[in-house]
């Protein structure tokens, strides 16, 4: 496989490259980030983290490797990073805990929000960080069984089973939320 | 939109752009920092710290190997006979020896 020409200059710590990724991968890194730890100041400051991380190891990347899929490696070694340190930190073992609920209320708010998205973003909460990962790089960002491997550090086969698992997973818990949604109607 | 309630669901997840003054500040944070990356301080660095030390560190290993096989060799070998075949013919005083024994069948 040719190497990717932008590899090549971002393992040569061209600062133009850098430009050049960060344009292209910028907003996708801070969805992801944003999705996956559910807190807007915590995406931000891992945002920044990931960004200076790719600046100070641009020079290690592999030449044959996928830039999107090193780009989300490093973001989701940032957020697994923070996880651990605020699984350590007992005074943010609470704030931690109800993380997904921070998220600040869309533009039209809260209240025109649909039922179903609520229901999604709920069941989605309650998902495993692992099972985030791959739903978040597969199904959000698009990525092939392969890269998302390579972002999670696994085989193809064993991302595809774990997406799989993930898609069960998260499918039963919208239908939980529906049922209960439905019930919740029924009785008022 | 898909038909496809997982994207759906994932579609629906938090989208805010980000601020675009912090873009812009993490931006040139991170320019710094590549800049920074290419001075000629931070290439020894990176020489000292990604080559020369583990290079460092497997000469020691393989020093302190080498060395406890030769501690092992002189503190228990040394007590061995030089030729453990000659050894195992002589016969100590005392030692259990089998002999074959001959068996007379009386009839």
């Amino acid at each position: 496989m040719e190497p990717d020409p932008l590899v090549l200059r971002l393992r040569s710590r061209d600062t133009s490259a850098l430009d050049e990724v960060y344009a292209r991968y910028h907003e996708r890194i801070f969805r992801f980030l944003l999705r996956l730890s559910g807190k807007r100041h915590v995406a931000e400051d891992l945002f920044q983290e990931t960004w200076l991380a790719v600046a100070r190891d641009a020079h290690g990347i592999a030449e044959s490797s996928d830039l999107s899929a090193w780009l989300f490696a490093v973001a989701r070694n940032r957020h697994r990073s923070h996880r651990r340190w605020a699984m350590l930190d007992v005074t943010r073992v609470f704030s931690f805990a109800s993380e997904s609920e921070d998220i600040a209320p869309s533009p039209e708010g809260e209240v025109e929000a649909r039922a179903e998205a609520k229901v999604a973003r709920e069941a989605f909460d309650r998902l495993t960080p692992a099972f985030k990962e791959v739903l978040l790089l597969a199904v959000g960002e698009g990525l092939d069984a392969p890269r998302v491997a390579e972002v999670l550090g696994c085989t193809p086969e064993a991302a595809r089973q774990r997406l799989s698992r993930a898609r069960a997973e998260l499918a039963g818990a919208i239908e939980k939320g529906n049922n209960r949604g439905s019930k919740k109607r029924v009785s008022s | 939109m898909s038909d496809d309630p997982i994207a759906k669901a994932i579609e629906s997840l938090p989208d805010e752009p980000i601020a675009p003054k912090l873009a812009a500040d993490v931006l040139r944070k991170a320019r710094l920092s590549l800049e920074a990356e290419k001075s000629a301080i931070s290439r020894l660095d990176h020489f000292l710290m990604d080559k020369l030390m583990p290079a460092a560190l497997s000469a020691v290993v393989v020093w302190y190997g080498f060395g406890l096989v030769d501690f092992f060799e002189r503190t228990y070998g040394s007590s061995a006979p030089e030729n453990r075949s000659a050894a195992a013919e002589v016969e100590v005083p005392g030692e259990l020896v089998e002999h074959p024994v001959e068996i007379a069948v009386v009839e």
